[in-house]
């Protein structure tokens, strides 16, 4: 077992590494001049200037001794500064974050939650009613693209009709005022009490309830309510949007897994002892049905703080997918280059917590 | 010599002929022969079907309203809308399904690269699949696309960042057929093991590649249409997308609703009539495709669930069977 880990760590801490090489390497190769965002504001006359700017940060080392430079900055977790926004790649970074998951979080938890009821309605009953709506529109979602979606029902809700805003995360001219450590707090807090709940009472219900709940108690303690309803009122048409797909996408998973695990010998032989149907269906099938998903929601996990550029687009969301936008847009090369590197690192860590978690789930599971 | 090269072409029409034949008799064939049919003869003669050109800037003409002339009306510049769709298919065809073939080779070449070739080829090919797998796919493309905006490149990156999936599934099939007996023949024969590859292996998972790619056409005709949406594409070429943002600009104000619904219902014709070919395929190469059994719970008895497993108990005796079962009737099973 521990050598199975290891293994896991060790590729994981290779895969990371390839990723940090090909950051270097990839504006390099794409910029003719890849000092070009420490000129911000020099002149191009200034050619002494510029040199001196190019020595002060190591672009006439040679190839190597810049990479070097450069991995060690990785590790000290020093990105620089972006030229665009004049402030530190961390500080513009983590003022967008939290936007992208304010439509990740509540769309992906939303999802999961209609995706599980519908798919076990449609998995339940095959061939039955709810079974072909999920299967149509499942077909019908793969080949619309949800940004067309998105648009469509813009121009819906927030043009024709003036249901909802039209852009932006909050009323223009507002702020948020956020209480960034008590909202830590009591989000540790409630998850704490719900993972104690599970170990005294036995129940996992606790721990899949403790998150939206510690979620909303944090917010709601730490947030002004006028501030959240405002969000909220700002965010509706997004997370629906993205809520529709990803209900049909996850519904869709637990249906295919229901009809698989029917065909299992256990269901047979729950069955053959005289086990009653509801109990068959909800504890044997249904349960190990859930199984897939948990992959599923691992590598979604990894898109949480990224967001969906396309989204963010449309409705001009100041979220990840916007900045990193911009950031390829305007040759804010530091900037990209820390946000790819971020969106990959979190991709590694969350594949690796998924192995972790479907191990404990599913003993089954091979070490391969 | 002549005469079986003659023979040969002729078999090979006629095969071809033959499996065109079979995906028109199957409905989800035909009608995603129908569909992509049509956006492949729009795309062909574009030029003859519409008057206008996509150069034609008429600006007093501008945000027209559907009409006669302008049957989706005008964009800001007061280029016909119609137009724009048409010429958009040829760049979303061209990508869709070049960047679907390329996948497909490459991914089944190193996949079965990877699962025949021995341990370091598998060591390395796996690897790269694991690194490109975390490399996010639309930031790597804004970066690249600082490099060049043709549509060449977005091809390009889409093919190596794609074949990833395709190789793991190729890979797992081949895994499973390898140790099959005329595999192992071949080698006895003194096949040598590109020969193998390419004449027994390639063959054994080729519904599987055929099928893939008439879906990874329909996925990246959706990622094409996607990126030039968020200004990846190519500056130069007419996409859908790219009608979609200008509409996203102007359209919305002024309720030219036929600007922004025609692009989408464009995409979706294509996507979904790539797709019904692909099931289509699915259906008619894969005989071992069965439907699974269905979720049917409530409707077996537990009598009849009962038989069936002592039915799967096949190395106990009779004796042992006849005993479980009157057990089993005795009603002594668990509750």
């Amino acid at each position: 077992m521990k050598g199975y880990y290891l293994k896991k760590v060790l590729s994981s801490l290779f895969v990371l590494f390839i990723i940090i090489s090909l950051n270097f390497f990839l504006p390099r190769m794409i910029f003719s001049d890849p000092a070009q965002p420490y000129f911000a504001g020099v002149p191009e006359d200034a050619i002494a200037l510029r040199e001196q700017i190019r020595e002060e940060y190591g672009f006439n080392d040679p190839l190597i001794v810049q990479y070097f430079d450069y991995l060690g900055r990785v590790i000290t977790l020093d990105f620089g500064e972006s030229h665009y926004y004049k402030e530190s790649v961390w500080k513009v970074m983590f003022s967008r974050i939290p936007w992208s998951m304010v439509l990740t979080v509540s769309s992906m938890l939303f999802s999961i939650f209609f995706g599980i009821i519908f798919g076990a309605v449609a998995g339940k009953k095959r061939e039955h009613t709810a079974d072909k709506v999920l299967l149509w529109l499942s077909g019908i979602t793969t080949a619309i693209p949800s940004f067309w979606l998105a648009l469509v029902s813009l121009m819906l809700f927030a043009f024709t009709y003036k249901i909802f805003p039209y852009r932006g995360a909050m009323t223009a001219g507002y702020t948020l005022t956020m209480n960034g450590p008590l909202f830590l707090v009591v989000l540790v807090a409630v998850m704490a009490v719900a993972v104690a709940l599970r170990f005294i009472t036995k129940k996992s219900v606790f721990i899949f309830a403790g998150i939206p709940v510690s979620l909303a108690a944090a917010l709601l303690s730490s947030v002004p309510l006028a501030d959240i309803l405002d969000v909220a009122y700002h965010a509706a048409l997004p997370v629906m949007i993205a809520v529709f797909s990803g209900t049909i996408s996850y519904a869709l998973l637990v249906r295919n897994s229901m009809i698989a695990v029917t065909s299992e010998d256990y269901i047979l032989t729950a069955r053959a002892k005289g086990l009653p149907p509801r109990v068959v269906l909800y504890k044997h099938t249904f349960r190990n049905a859930l199984l897939p998903l948990i992959t599923n929601v691992g590598m979604s996990m990894a898109g949480l703080m990224g967001g969906s550029v396309l989204t963010e687009k449309i409705f001009s969301w100041p979220g990840m997918g916007q900045l990193l936008l911009d950031a390829c847009n305007n040759g804010d090369y530091l900037l990209s280059q820390a946000i790819l590197l971020l969106f990959a690192v979190i991709t590694v860590v969350c594949n690796f917590i998924t192995d972790l978690v479907y191990h404990k789930f599913d003993p089954r599971v091979k070490e391969v | 010599m002549m005469k079986k090269l003659t023979n040969q072409i002729f078999s090979a029409v006629r095969g071809i002929g033959k499996f065109i034949l079979k995906i028109l008799k199957n409905p989800k064939g035909r009608l995603g022969v129908i569909l992509v049919g049509i956006v492949v003869l729009a795309a062909i003669f574009a030029p003859v079907l519409t008057p206008y050109e996509l150069d034609a800037y008429d600006v007093a003409n501008g945000l027209a309203k559907p009409s006669r002339e302008h049957l989706l009306g005008t964009d800001k510049n007061g280029i016909d809308i119609l137009t724009q769709i048409l010429y958009g298919a040829r760049i979303s065809l061209i990508i869709g399904i070049t960047t679907g073939l390329c996948v497909t080779l490459l991914g089944a070449t190193l996949g079965i690269v990877s699962a025949y070739f021995g341990k370091v080829s598998a060591a390395v090919i796996l690897n790269i699949i694991n690194v490109l797998l975390v490399i996010p796919t639309t930031p790597l493309m804004m970066i690249m696309s600082n490099l060049s905006s043709s549509y060449l490149m977005m091809i390009a990156i889409f093919t190596l960042i794609g074949w990833c999936g395709t190789a793991r599934m190729v890979r797992a099939q081949v895994l499973s057929i390898m140790n099959m007996n005329y595999i192992r023949a071949a080698e006895l024969a003194g096949g040598s093991k590109s020969y193998i590859m390419f004449r027994h292996i390639m063959p054994a998972v080729s519904h599987l590649l055929i099928m893939n790619t008439a879906l990874s056409c329909a996925g990246f005709m959706i990622a094409e249409a996607g990126l030039s949406f968020i200004g990846l594409g190519d500056p130069s070429v007419m996409s859908w997308g790219k009608i979609l943002v200008a509409a996203q600009e102007s359209a919305f104000t002024s309720g030219l609703w036929a600007w922004v619904l025609a692009p989408g219902a464009a995409i979706f014709i294509t996507v979904f009539g790539f797709m019904q070919i692909g099931y289509a395929l699915e259906e008619i190469l894969n005989p071992r495709m069965k439907r699974k059994k269905a979720a049917r719970v409530k409707n077996v008895s537990p009598e009849a669930a009962a038989e069936a497993v002592f039915a799967e108990m096949a190395d106990i005796s009779e004796e042992e069977a006849d005993m479980l079962k009157a057990e089993f009737e005795k009603g002594s099973h668990v509750k």
